[in-house]
């Protein structure tokens, strides 16, 4: 994939999309064989018609870029996912567009107060959050809805994991699916602050699933050195000196 | 086996392999569908039932251990009889439950703490309320219980 984005550079709007894949690893909009295609013609003259890069991607001459996007929409209806798909996929401000409306989305961070013993123990000892989501009519219902998503996201990021073994799943039951219980669940402190009362009412209960596991990847490479690059954290040696 | 087992306060008789677990002597021969299947091995607790006055995970209670003593079940049908438990307002009060499954289990859990305990410790609350959320309603099952706690024992106090 390198030596395709070296051989599209100044492709213009093409090699933006093709570094683009490049520094996502292609992952939600099925761009592997998009990245094969523009590796094995990298003509520089590209003619001013209608170019099909791959089942996922067209560019009209107009410079319009259709991008399919074979997941279907989850979440509350406001176009959220596949609108910050796409756009996150062409480099867009993903607060840009999508269905009419000026900005979607959730706006979301995290920081995490963590210890980590010498001998590799993890605590996390709290979650802060801050988001803006647009606006909110049940500020209790998004409390929770951000306090559930950070025990999900306390859950994939330092527990969850399938292995598969000849074909079947080995974890069968939560004897050896460990979850998150009420002793390890730190301090959620969920802040309003930052809501800009934007005319939108954007999703929350999975926004803040996201940021936990970055969060507490960050501390811990401020604590050890270490920078942890996939989850569950429970699986890593997190020893340090 | 044929026994009669005593729940929420009523002798109820059941015909039923004696290797039946509680739980589903509960669920399916008395149709009292308030405690819940979650994991089937005693670890998630969403099972969660009172057996003389103490939580045990009532899938792992085989029916035979009925016929050996007398054992009182308290299910979440029987925590109260019109569902004003300071537990089950606190619940309310906080709005504790999301999709709700496990919180049956969770209730049961933290009344027998508070029996045992009418002022518990976060460490207590730890200890004793060892049931898996998917949801994540931690916080507010720990709030809960305070608020609980801090109802029951203003009322001895009083």
């Amino acid at each position: 994939m390198d030596a395709a984005v070296g051989e599209a550079i100044d492709h213009g709007r093409r090699s933006l999309i093709v570094a683009t894949v490049a520094a996502s690893g292609g992952l939600a909009l099925g761009l592997r064989p998009f990245a094969m295609a523009a590796g094995s013609s990298p003509d520089p003259e590209i003619a001013p018609h209608e170019v099909e890069m791959s089942p996922w991607l067209v560019i009209t001459p107009d410079g319009t870029i259709t991008v399919r996007v074979t997941t279907p929409e989850c979440g509350n209806g406001a176009m959220t996912q596949m609108a910050m798909t796409v756009s996150e996929e062409l480099a867009c401000d993903w607060n840009w567009g999508g269905y009419g409306k000026p900005r979607v989305g959730t706006t979301i961070c995290a920081i995490a107060t963590v210890g980590v013993a010498h001998a590799g123990e993890l605590q996390v000892h709290a979650i802060d959050v801050a988001f803006d989501c647009g606006r909110i009519l049940n500020r209790d219902a998004v409390l929770t809805e951000i306090q559930g998503g950070v025990v999900f996201g306390l859950n994939m990021a330092l527990n969850e994991t399938l292995t598969i073994d000849h074909g079947r799943i080995v974890e069968g039951n939560f004897n050896t699916y460990p979850m998150i219980r009420m002793a390890d669940t730190p301090t959620i402190n969920v802040h309003f602050g930052a809501l800009s009362g934007h005319e939108r009412f954007s999703e929350i209960g999975e926004a803040a699933v996201g940021v936990i596991g970055p969060t507490i990847g960050n501390a811990i490479f401020r604590i050890t050195g270490k920078r942890i690059r996939s989850t569950p954290f429970r699986l890593h040696d997190l020893r340090w000196s | 086996m044929t026994i009669t087992i005593r729940v929420n306060g009523e002798p109820r008789e059941v015909d039923a392999d004696a290797a039946t677990p509680l739980l589903w002597v509960l669920r399916d021969h008395f149709g009292m569908t308030g405690t819940k299947f979650g994991c089937g091995i005693g670890t998630c607790g969403a099972c969660t039932v009172h057996v003389n006055g103490s939580a045990v995970r009532s899938c792992q209670v085989p029916l035979s251990a009925f016929a050996q003593r007398d054992l009182e079940v308290t299910t979440i049908e029987g925590l109260s009889p019109d569902g004003r438990h300071p537990l089950q307002l606190a619940w309310v009060d906080g709005n504790v439950p999301q999709c709700g499954y496990c919180q049956s289990g969770m209730l049961m859990a933290a009344a027998a703490l508070l029996k045992d305990k009418p002022l518990p410790t976060d460490a207590d609350i730890d200890a004793y309320v060892t049931n898996i959320c998917r949801c994540g309603t931690y916080p507010r099952v720990r709030a809960a219980i305070h608020r609980a706690a801090a109802s029951l024992n203003g009322r001895r106090r009083g």
